[in-house]
Order: C-alpha cells, then sequence, then structure tokens
C-alpha cells in the first residue's frame, strides 16, 4: 500500500480515490456525472424497491443506501448500462437483507402470507392495476417479474442483478408469469375492476 | 415452458412501443389467438404502465445529499483502513521484540554468563534481608562487565515494547 497516496487522500478529503483507485466508481464519476446518472437512475430504482418491497418507505432508504454504496464501490466502468445494472444488484442484495432480517430462515421457506404488502400510502397504490396482484406474489417473484417485464432486462442480465442460474431465471420466471397473468384476468373479470 | 415462435417478434413490437395501434395485422391477429404471446403483452402492457405511473410518483431527493453521504462514509472507511493497517504493524513490531528479548535470554544462558540467576539475586536478597538490591547489582557488574551491556540492551527492549504496546492499545 502506498501510504504517502492514501493519507494524503484522508487530508484532502478524496480518500477512496486513493485507496480504491484505479478501480473505484469515484475515479470516474465526478460529482457532476453523478447527478446526471442519478437523475437517469433514481426514479427507476425507486420504481423497482416500491413495487418489489410494497413499501415506499422502505424504497426511499433503500434507494439512498444503495447510491451510497454505489459510490462507496468498485464498479464497473464500462458504461451507463453496467453501472445502472451494478446499482440494481446493489438494491436487490438490500432487499435480500431486508427480508432476512427479521427471519433467520431463507425466504424460500417463509409463507407467502408474511410478504403480503400493506401499504400505508394509499395513493401510491390507487391507481396501479399491477399492485394487489403484485402484494399476492413471493418476493423473488415480483422481483424477477419486475426486471424482466418493467425494466427489460434478458434472463443473462437478471441473473447477474439477483445472483441466480439462468435456468432457475427461466424456470421461477415462467411460473410467476402464469400465476400474475391469471390474477390479472381474475382481476379484470371483477366487475368495478380497472382493465 | 415451449415458447412461442413468434414471441421474439412479439417482444420487439413491445419494446418499440407499436402496440396496440402500430402493430402488424398479422401479428395482432396472431396474439388474439395464441395463449403465449396474449400473455407476453397482457403483462407487458401492465408492468409498462405500472412502471411509468410509479416513475413519476417517486420521490427523489437532491443528488449532492447522497455524493455528501457518500464522501463521510468513504473517509470513514479510509480512516478504518488506516488505522487496522497500523495496528497490525504495532503488533508486529510487539511480536518482533518478545521474540529478540527472548531469544537474546535464551542466548545467554546457553553461553553461560550466569546473568539469569544474576537477576534474581536482588529477589534473593530481598527476602533475605542482608544486602540491598543496588549492592546486588553493584557486585552483578563489577564480577562480569558483560552484564552491563546485556542490562542495557535488555531495558532497551523492555523500554521499546511499552511503546508498541501503549501505542497498539491507543485506540482514540
Amino acid at each position: 500500500m502506498n501510504w504517502t497516496y492514501v493519507l494524503s487522500g484522508i487530508t484532502t478529503g478524496n480518500a477512496v480515490e486513493a485507496t480504491e483507485a484505479p478501480a473505484s466508481t469515484q475515479t470516474s464519476m465526478t460529482s457532476d456525472s453523478f447527478a446526471a446518472f442519478y437523475e437517469r437512475s433514481s426514479r427507476p430504482l425507486w420504481a423497482y424497491l416500491a413495487r418489489v418491497s410494497g413499501d415506499p418507505a422502505l424504497a426511499d432508504d433503500l434507494m439512498q443506501e444503495s447510491f451510497v454504496r454505489f459510490l462507496c464501490a468498485a464498479a464497473p466502468e464500462d458504461g451507463e448500462i453496467n453501472s445502472r445494472r451494478y446499482l440494481f444488484r446493489i438494491a436487490s442484495n438490500l432487499l435480500r437483507d431486508h427480508w432476512r432480517r427479521p427471519k433467520a430462515a431463507s425466504i424460500d421457506d417463509l409463507p407467502e402470507e408474511i410478504f403480503s404488502t400493506t401499504d400505508a400510502s394509499g395513493q401510491f397504490e390507487s391507481w396501479s392495476m399491477l399492485a394487489p396482484a403484485m402484494a399476492r406474489m413471493r418476493p423473488r417473484d415480483r422481483q424477477l417479474l419486475w426486471l424482466a417485464h418493467a425494466e427489460n432486462y434478458s434472463h443473462r442480465e437478471i441473473a447477474q442483478i439477483t445472483g441466480l442460474g439462468v435456468p432457475s431465471i427461466r424456470l421461477l420466471l415462467f411460473r410467476a408469469r402464469r400465476k400474475i397473468a391469471r390474477m390479472l384476468d381474475e382481476q379484470a373479470a371483477q366487475p368495478g375492476r380497472p382493465a | 415452458m415451449r415458447a412461442c415462435a413468434h414471441q421474439p417478434e412479439v417482444k420487439a413490437m413491445l419494446l418499440q412501443g407499436h402496440w396496440p395501434h402500430a402493430c402488424d395485422p398479422d401479428l395482432s391477429k396472431h396474439i388474439q389467438t395464441c395463449f403465449k404471446c396474449k400473455q407476453q403483452v397482457l403483462l407487458a402492457t401492465a408492468f409498462q404502465s405500472d412502471r411509468a405511473r410509479t416513475i413519476q410518483a417517486a420521490p427523489i431527493q437532491h443528488p449532492g445529499l447522497i455524493w455528501w453521504r457518500a464522501q463521510l462514509r468513504r473517509r470513514e472507511q479510509a480512516f478504518r483502513q488506516v488505522g487496522r493497517s497500523t495496528s497490525t504493524a504495532h503488533l508486529f513490531a510487539l511480536a518482533i521484540s518478545v521474540v529478540a528479548a527472548v531469544t537474546m535470554f535464551l542466548h545467554q544462558r546457553q553461553a553461560g554468563t550466569g546473568w539469569p540467576s544474576w537477576l534474581l539475586e536482588p529477589y534473593s536478597a530481598l527476602q533475605s534481608g542482608t544486602v540491598s538490591i543496588l549492592t546486588s547489582a553493584k557486585d552483578g557488574v563489577a564480577t562480569d562487565p558483560n552484564l552491563l551491556m546485556l542490562a542495557t540492551g535488555v531495558g532497551v527492549l523492555l523500554l521499546l515494547g511499552a511503546v508498541v504496546v501503549y501505542f497498539a492499545s491507543d485506540r482514540t
């Protein structure tokens, strides 16, 4: 380790540039470029977190934490698409940590009722046709469906974000798609529901 | 899980935003009859419209705040990393000092200078109450001049060891 480089970085307030150079995001991302990246990525990321968690307040917290970790970590340098995918990966890990925190067991072992979202802000859900169906899905299914159909990520990209294997994603997505399509059909058939 | 042959075409059409008005009539007819493609269109339209609305509802903070928080965390991480390295160096120095002291002690003992017994002399003298510590040490040095050098070396080592322990335990 180059001590003078590290120490000079600390004294000038640019410690991470020193310690994590040259792989850090900070070496290539200035405050202005980050602001532009944030402007383009924050809303889709918030939408992902809010829809998958079903909790807008949690989405706020996790989004901020995702961006902070993104800035502190050594992120891929080759373009905004990779950076955004990396950001979604951080957010997915934070979500997984959040789901795991209350119970020691794997999230796959927990009953679906636990994950049924009760959103405090009625306004957030009132216009959404998808929200009731999403709330009845397992968190992982919500995650996969959102990444595949809202963000239009390929199976390979979803694998990179979630850490699952491509064959598993194909199978899980197939089942989740079938399930939510059935729910949406039922919902559309009910009187007084938006089609 | 068998996919329809038209699914890539349907996906491309959806990505381009051609559904429903700019969709090819033949493809549109196929979608009405194919369960898989119909499901794909249903999900894509539901998710895309939900995404568009959710994005509009997103409460976004100023990026400067996030940037500032990241700066603080990075600085904290860097300090922690430097502190960890310094502590490791202190412990390493302490270990080296101890090893050097033990090696010297064993070497002198094997060389037969007899100073280990001299070190115990003041203690025996105190116990017997007949000879003072200073007199005992003075006598020991007078009988063997090498002991003076040895005692100085041990003293320096102990002093260095104490300094190392002080810095290693100083967390502030």
